[in-house]
């Protein structure tokens, strides 16, 4: 911080300019998006009540949960073998796995999608080696289901779930796992009882950064789907572009945006409530 | 033993399985793309250029990969003079006065992007800036401040601050401090930022398809109509080109993570 006098003028000409560009350029518009879901096509709550109303609306929220939460499951469980694994490794592997970690996690979701197709299609190369080795003799449905939609979704969210873990595991003393050891616990009892108690918090911190990541999903459930796996935010999308169902895609909208808020601030009370407990 | 001998054994089994997984499809992309097939498939009868040749004759693609790279840099440029302006500003203002700004910074990697590309619809109709540019480049901008927001912070962080009070006693003025105090010591994180944002801009799909349409047709654009229509092998060349893209750049940014700060 700076002297008292000089606040004003520092907040003036470093804070301003992404105040006012953020505020008119995002804040506003997603602003809009949440009023217009009460005022059309007219002012009241009634696309809300769509959302008990409507059984197809409900199948949507359902899909979305299940595949989001089982997205969530997947990826943590992975994340959580190689981040105990870039704990444990030493410096050349450490940097092998980020770079596996990296290069995908900055890869475009649109290129990754189109790969898993021609990976998974029935014609594909997955397909190919399935019936070339006469583990099967037709091709097995991989994509436009999903099973397409959760390879392709882990796929994201590994890097995702990974890092916040991995964060964790570098935060623990390591002489509490030593200490176990000393007293006579074996490996298996001084990771079940000392280890992983105290990576608890990454696991919450990355089950809730790969949930809202997830529920948000939009190419790659499109692209693997291929229309058969609807998740919300291409069902807003169709409201929008082709039904201009505006009132229903903003509400929508306003939901899926408060369930996100809604877990950034049970992030945030953990982590506080963390170092708190630190 | 034998047991401690099985778990190591089952963990490195899984881990050579999870970063297979993570790869694998990035490097199944680059066969696919020498196919002497005419449809998505690896070479059956040896190697062809093909599909590249037909990238490099199309005008259609040309184009708008020239428009990625305008897109890219403009708002690049934008995001980085915003980002790194309020990582100053937050480290120099009190939290308190900072906190509304601080989290309007992180607002757009949070918030899902179709929601924003509804608002930016809605938005650039009223203003007019639907299927241009500017718009294009703006929106952008917007999804990229984040990271060069993150990135520039924590250059900051450990930074003290007696050097900016120090800079400030001999008489030099908030800007001169920013410029030749600050900004030398938070290269590696704005070189981080100005990295990240361009390929933020580089890959951005959803919001583009919203507030698009003829004018503008980014490279994502582009690939995902392709995708929609015909699986063509040539949008392996073109997936190819974004993958070396984005591995050029993040090979630069982890040898600039490397280096020491200022100088």
């Amino acid at each position: 911080m700076i002297a008292g006098s000089r606040q004003t003028r520092a907040f003036l000409l470093f804070l301003t300019p992404s105040l006012v560009f953020l505020t008119v350029l995002f804040a506003y518009p997603v602003g809009k998006v949440l009023l217009v879901s009460v005022t059309d096509p007219e002012l009241g709550l009634q696309n809300y009540r769509l959302l008990i109303e409507n059984a197809a609306l409900r199948r949507v929220f359902l899909t979305t949960v299940r595949i989001a939460g089982l997205t969530t499951l997947i990826a943590v469980a992975v994340g959580y073998v190689l981040a105990y694994r870039m704990h444990t490794a030493g410096e050349r592997e450490l940097r092998l796995i980020i770079f596996c970690l990296m290069f995908p996690l900055w890869t475009s979701v649109l290129v990754r999608a189109f790969s898993w197709v021609t990976l998974l299609q029935s014609n594909g190369i997955v397909n190919g080696i399935l019936i070339g080795t006469g583990l099967t003799e037709r091709p097995i449905q991989l994509v436009r289901n999903e099973i397409g939609v959760l390879i392709g979704m882990v796929h994201v969210m590994i890097p995702y779930a990974t890092l916040p873990i991995y964060a964790v595991m570098k935060g623990i003393d390591a002489r509490l796992p030593q200490a176990a050891r000393s007293l006579g616990a074996s490996s298996l009892q001084t990771f079940v009882r000392i280890f992983f108690p105290l990576t608890l918090p990454g696991i919450g911190a990355a089950m809730i950064l790969v949930f809202i990541t997830s529920i948000g999903f939009y190419v790659t459930p499109i692209v693997l789907g291929g229309g058969k796996v609807v998740m919300i935010a291409e069902y807003i999308s169709v409201q929008i572009t082709e039904t201009l169902r505006w009132g229903l895609g903003a509400m929508l909208a306003t939901v899926l945006l408060a369930i996100v808020l809604l877990f950034v601030f049970a992030f945030r009370r953990l982590t506080v409530l963390r170092e708190q407990g630190a | 033993m034998n047991r401690r001998f099985l778990q190591v054994v089952i963990l490195r089994g899984a881990v050579v399985a999870a970063l297979t997984y993570l790869i694998l499809p990035l490097l199944i992309i680059l066969p696919v793309s020498l196919t002497d097939q005419r449809m998505l498939a690896l070479p059956v009868n040896g190697l062809s250029l093909q599909h590249y040749a037909a990238v490099i004759q199309s005008e259609e693609w040309l184009s708008s990969t020239w428009q990625s790279l305008v897109i890219g840099i403009a708002s690049t440029v934008l995001a980085v003079v915003i980002g790194v302006a309020s990582a100053i500003g937050c480290k120099l203002v009190d939290s308190g006065r900072a906190g509304l700004v601080r989290i309007l910074n992180l607002l757009p990697i949070v918030i899902p992007s179709i929601i924003y590309a509804l608002g930016a619809y809605r938005f650039y109709v009223e203003v007019a800036l639907l299927d241009t540019m500017a718009g294009v480049i703006l929106a952008h901008a917007v999804g990229a401040i984040p990271f060069v927001f993150i990135a520039a912070s924590a250059s900051l962080e450990q930074l003290d601050l007696s050097l900016v009070r120090a800079a400030q006693s001999l008489g030099a003025g908030l800007i001169r401090t920013a410029i030749f105090v600050l900004v030398p010591n938070m290269k590696a994180g704005i070189v981080s930022g100005a990295i990240f944002a361009f390929l933020h801009s580089w890959d951005e799909i959803v919001v583009t398809l919203f507030i698009s349409s003829r004018t503008v047709h980014t490279l994502p654009r582009k690939m995902w109509e392709g995708l929609n229509e015909n699986l063509d092998p040539v949008i392996a060349c073109v997936a190819v080109a974004l993958l070396l893209f984005t591995l050029i750049l993040l090979l630069i940014e982890q040898k600039v993570k490397r280096m020491p700060p200022a100088g």
